[in-house]
């Protein structure tokens, strides 16, 4: 006994220093990523492709819809106010039962128009497909579809009817940045190899002001979980992505917003309605379809927030998010086990994947066991509890540095709150993460991969939104759509 | 924290000091450079600069990004007193220090600065940028050479303008090749087509020969499309390229080769078809019509038809004779007016 307690508490200690000197690592290459980023592309870039248009690239984003009657007009306004010259918009309606098309089809004039439709990858039949007759939302496409239960099907949809080589996948309860296009593109043109996807920063679109579909005012979440989670977000992107971008390492480019390489996400088949993660999923089947062609290939994240979107509200809504992700990263490492320690998939099988085994999905459990051992070990007097407060300390301190060190990496990229006082509210926030929210997390998370081993049965829409926030009516808010 | 504060503090300081010059500079800047009068750079340094208000090296980054704003406003820009009011401030030669500093994000605002005032800048200047070991400035500084060279201003575009050259060197390099076909016609570019080993610089440069209408090239692009060694990439360009150029002379080569050709370059070859639009064009979009296969291509076919065919007749031929929900389907998007972009 004795000897097993002596072992765990080294592989406990190695794992942590491991875990530490990680996190050091991914901060510093993530700052470096961040000022070379800020130096290659500043606005005289998107000017020029602004001020271009026979040369800048096509772009189609394409946003699946299922019950968004709330969000929905607003939200494809945003979408067809963007800056850039070639770009079409895709709106999926997954066969919504509320009043999601009926509402699009009179906001933006849509007539069924006789679409040659071909089915490059599946997706449940395509009802009819909508063009409006007004010029002013030419670039507007709107797809009715047979409710396939899940994003993954409805995206197929979207990309079935898409015209350019690169489209955005995002949701419609996301609001874009009016530069996404010109500053996502930017990278791919910028590159001899083939860009394949290109990831950004999202944040938490709760508190801000918008109007017409434009963030028209940037403050901090008011409710706990979406200000917890806008931090975890900024440490996620900016510090740990930007960081493994500097070696094209990114396993994951978000579901909430990424730009993909058309003809590869097709020739994988498209998005997998069965997966639980299926951007994860779609990364990771890109990245192989690529190895196993051996062609040269690149995922490039960009520290720029260009995606806004709508953070848990309640716990409930924190607690279906975390499950469902928890189950989607279990079933990414049984659906792509042949990735994992696999010389042939190069530096993702070698590096990320075992990565992301060992310190993403067996975090969780390795911390309810570590709980458990500690309260073994008060019961039986094994703690020495002067060393105890000092790790404690430092694990906590390290921590908080972390999430300092991503608010001042996007205070760099760009100062989005109008006064510093409120990015003291995202300090603190980080300084009581690891008492009140990081435990959430960790039983959600595991909650999920119960799930999965349970198999029971998940589809999408899990999300209640609320709509945005109204610059010219501040203090009202849509009621909450009951799902 | 301390981060934090430092970079506020830098942040709050920039602010500042911006706030500060366009208080103090820019109404009179206004005034100056959309006056109807042709003033003297004595007259403007006169009603600017004075003993109480030298000017500051550390302003002149403000100021050139002031006067660069304000001249992108719709208004009508007054020229002359534009150059003169740069030169009252020395700004060419601020800039032109900067990229004499080893600093990669100076040297960059530089460049950027310069490009965007279009003015006198020294093309000796950039040029010494061109052999940096940054890849991207030393691209960025090739193609803004081309701007400002009265002398070689073309010389870069030898040698694949560059080892790294990519997508965002085209945009930049067609920028410029914009710029000066202003001044006067470009020299044709098929020179550069010739000597380029890239076949990505190559198709870019055929496609720019379409851009500016150099039909005097289109022989050679004929040649070579007709050469067995060149690449699908260039291939397929170079159809597109005579499709723009409407060059009906190439219709035979391109008819011979598209039955051996890969997708991209059939693709563009019936793209050509429907630019260059006469009835031995349609004769060949209908007959490969009944022999395609692949659903896309079709679409595009019918899309072409339907621009070669003025009087409809062999659309509507096809349209009545077309069996399934498909074609039918392609058929009324492409008379309803929407077309395959």
């Amino acid at each position: 006994m004795e000897g097993t307690i002596y072992l765990y508490q080294y592989l406990i200690f190695f794992y942590s220093f491991l875990m530490t000197v990680i996190y050091i690592s991914l901060a510093i290459l993530g700052y470096v990523n961040i000022v070379r980023n800020k130096r290659k592309y500043t606005t005289k870039e998107e000017e020029d492709l602004l001020l271009l248009p026979e040369i800048a690239p096509g772009i189609s984003v394409v946003a699946p819809a299922y019950n968004e009657e709330v969000i929905i007009i607003e939200n494809v306004r945003s979408l067809l106010n963007l800056d850039y010259p070639n770009f079409e918009i895709v709106i999926v309606n997954d066969g919504s039962k509320d009043k999601t098309l009926d509402l699009l089809i009179e906001e933006f004039d849509l007539i069924p128009i006789p679409f040659p439709y071909i089915q490059k990858v599946i997706c449940k039949p395509v009802k009819k497909i909508y063009r409006s007759s007004n010029s002013r939302f030419s670039r507007l496409t709107v797809v009715d579809k047979v409710n396939g239960g899940t994003k993954a099907d409805a995206m197929n949809a979207g990309i079935n009817v898409a015209q350019y080589d690169y489209f955005i996948n995002t949701d419609v309860d996301c609001l874009l940045a009016r530069d996404t296009l010109t500053k996502c593109i930017l990278p791919v043109l910028d590159s001899k190899i083939r860009v394949i996807a290109v990831g950004a920063t999202l944040r938490m679109v709760n508190n801000c002001e918008v109007k017409d579909g434009e963030i028209t005012r940037v403050k901090p979440p008011k409710a706990f979980i979406p200000t917890f989670q806008e931090t975890e977000y900024l440490r996620s992107y900016l510090l740990a992505k930007m960081g493994w971008s500097m070696f094209n390492l990114i396993p994951n480019v978000s579901g909430g917003f990424g730009l993909f390489y058309r003809p590869l996400i097709i020739d994988a088949g498209g998005y997998d309605p069965l997966s639980h993660a299926e951007d994860m999923d779609m990364t990771l089947r890109i990245i192989a379809n690529m190895k196993d062609n051996k062609k040269k290939y690149k995922i490039v994240q960009i520290p720029d927030t260009l995606c806004w979107t709508e953070g848990p509200p309640n716990m409930k809504v924190l607690q279906r998010q975390r499950s469902r992700w928890g189950r989607g990263l279990l079933q990414i490492f049984v659906v792509h086990r042949k990735l994992l320690f696999n010389r042939k998939y190069g530096r993702m099988g070698l590096w990320v994947m075992p990565y992301a085994l060992i310190f993403e999905f067996l975090a969780p459990l390795i911390e309810v066991i570590g709980l458990a051992f500690m309260i073994f070990l008060l019961f039986t007097n094994q703690i020495n509890f002067d060393t105890f407060w000092l790790m404690l300390f430092f694990v906590y301190l390290l921590g908080v540095t972390i999430s300092l060190v991503a608010i001042s990496f996007d205070i760099l990229t760009k100062k989005h709150y109008q006064s510093y006082t409120e990015y003291i509210r995202l300090v603190i926030f980080s300084s009581l993460e690891a008492v009140l929210y990081h435990p959430l997390i960790v039983v959600f998370s595991i909650n999920g991969y119960f799930q999965f081993l349970t198999r029971k049965d998940f589809s999408w829409g899990a999300m209640t939104r609320q709509g945005f926030k109204q610059s010219e009516t501040p203090t009202v808010t849509q009621p909450a759509n009951p799902e | 924290m301390i981060r934090i504060f430092f970079i506020a503090k830098n942040r709050k300081k920039t602010e500042t000091r911006k706030k500060q010059i366009k208080d103090q500079y820019e109404d009179k800047l206004e005034d100056i450079l959309f006056a109807e009068k042709d003033l003297s750079q004595q007259e403007i340094s006169n009603k600017l600069i004075n003993d109480k208000n030298p000017v500051l090296e550390w302003s002149k980054p403000y100021l050139s990004k002031l006067i660069l704003t304000l001249t992108n406003q719709e208004m009508k820009l007054n020229v002359n007193n534009y150059r003169e009011t740069l030169k009252a401030f020395e700004l060419h030669e601020y800039w032109e220090n900067q990229l004499k500093n080893k600093n990669i994000e100076d040297e960059g605002t530089a460049l950027r600065i310069l490009d965007d005032m279009s003015e006198d800048a020294s093309s000796n200047a950039i040029s010494n940028k061109a052999t940096s070991q940054n890849n991207n400035l030393r691209k960025h500084a090739k193609s803004i050479f081309m701007k400002f060279d009265s002398n070689d201003a073309f010389k870069f575009l030898d040698d694949d303008f560059d080892k790294d050259f990519n997508a965002l060197d085209e945009v930049r390099i067609h920028d410029a090749l914009k710029d000066k076909s202003k001044e006067r016609p470009l020299p044709p570019l098929i020179r550069w087509v010739s000597t380029a080993e890239n076949e990505f610089f190559k198709s870019f440069l055929i496609q720019e020969i379409g851009y500016f209408n150099q039909i005097d090239s289109a022989d050679q692009l004929v040649e070579i499309f007709k050469d067995p060694n060149t690449t699908h990439r260039v291939k397929a360009q170079v159809a597109k390229t005579l499709g723009t150029l409407k060059y009906a002379p190439a219709i035979p080569y391109l008819i011979e080769n598209y039955g051996t050709s890969v997708q991209e370059v059939q693709e563009n070859i019936i793209y050509a078809m429907g630019e260059i639009k006469n009835p031995e064009t349609l004769d060949f979009l209908e007959k490969i019509y009944h022999e395609t296969h692949n659903k896309e291509t079709l679409i595009k076919v019918l899309q072409n038809i339907y621009l070669v065919d003025d009087s409809k007749v062999v659309f509507n031929k096809l349209k009545e004779a077309s069996t399934t929900e498909f074609e039918k389907s392609i058929f009324d998007y492409i008379d309803q007016g929407f077309s395959v972009r």
